[in-house]
């Protein structure tokens, strides 16, 4: 089968139809994003101190006027804070809610970097190692058991 | 089997496992300069480690048989007889 020279890859082969739709799921889910988020307070979810944060990507979550944590003073920005020591959602001023791995990625989509053809191993030591590209050579290496983790 | 043709196996299979790595590349990447003389490259060398093995040791499969004296493919050790191969 010869390859057409001006669609041979993933995206171009996908057709209009099947294109549309994928942008049109992309836009719903940017819009589900930037929804506007329900209150929190310690009044109306009392589990708040020990459990997730409101706050997405960095994105400080801001109180409509009303409730508020009872300690709380300052009504104007609720921060939350993912840091090891405290995971308690307080209105504190410093705190800046981190997304986990990469600030300003979206969460729950798999992104795939394009192989070059470098970085390759001679051919002796590819058939070796099982792989001819270097960057693919990811040995698996399971780490020892410890009391907390093999549950 | 003796060191020699083992070294020869060997290196028929080393030329062998870089022809399909970069078969598996280029179906991703049909475009690929680099690769596209990568694997003309080797397949060039395989092919010609492939007829000298086999023009000194029989086929290795059997399309490789030399017919001149008959069917020699059957006459080759089985894969299963270890200490002939």
């Amino acid at each position: 089968m010869k390859v057409k020279s001006e669609n041979y890859t993933p995206r171009e082969r996908v057709n209009r139809e099947m294109l549309d739709r994928m942008l049109a799921e992309n836009a719903r889910e940017e819009a589900y994003e930037q929804r506007p988020l329900p209150h929190f307070s310690a009044t109306t979810y009392p589990s708040m101190t020990t459990g997730a944060c409101p706050c997405r990507d960095q994105k400080t979550y801001r109180r409509q006027s009303g409730e508020c944590h009872p300690k709380c003073q300052d009504t104007r920005e609720y921060r939350c804070d993912h840091s090891a020591d405290n995971r308690q959602s307080e209105c504190k001023k410093d705190y800046v809610c981190q997304s986990p791995v990469y600030p300003g990625v979206s969460l729950a989509m798999v992104y795939s970097p394009c192989q070059s053809f470098d970085n390759l191993y001679d051919p002796e030591i590819g058939i070796d190692r099982g792989t001819i590209f270097k960057e693919l050579d990811k040995p698996f290496m399971p780490t020892p058991c410890n009391e907390r983790w093999c549950r | 089997m003796n060191d020699m043709r083992k070294r020869h196996m060997k290196q028929i299979q080393t030329y062998a496992f870089a022809v399909k790595e970069a078969v598996l590349y280029l179906d991703t990447h049909p475009e690929d300069k680099t690769a596209l003389a990568y694997f003309d490259k080797y397949r060039k060398l395989l092919r010609e480690a492939t007829r000298t093995y086999e023009e000194h040791y029989g086929p290795i499969t059997a399309d490789g048989t030399d017919t001149s004296r008959g069917w020699a493919w059957v006459l080759e050790p089985w894969p299963w007889e270890l200490d002939a191969n």
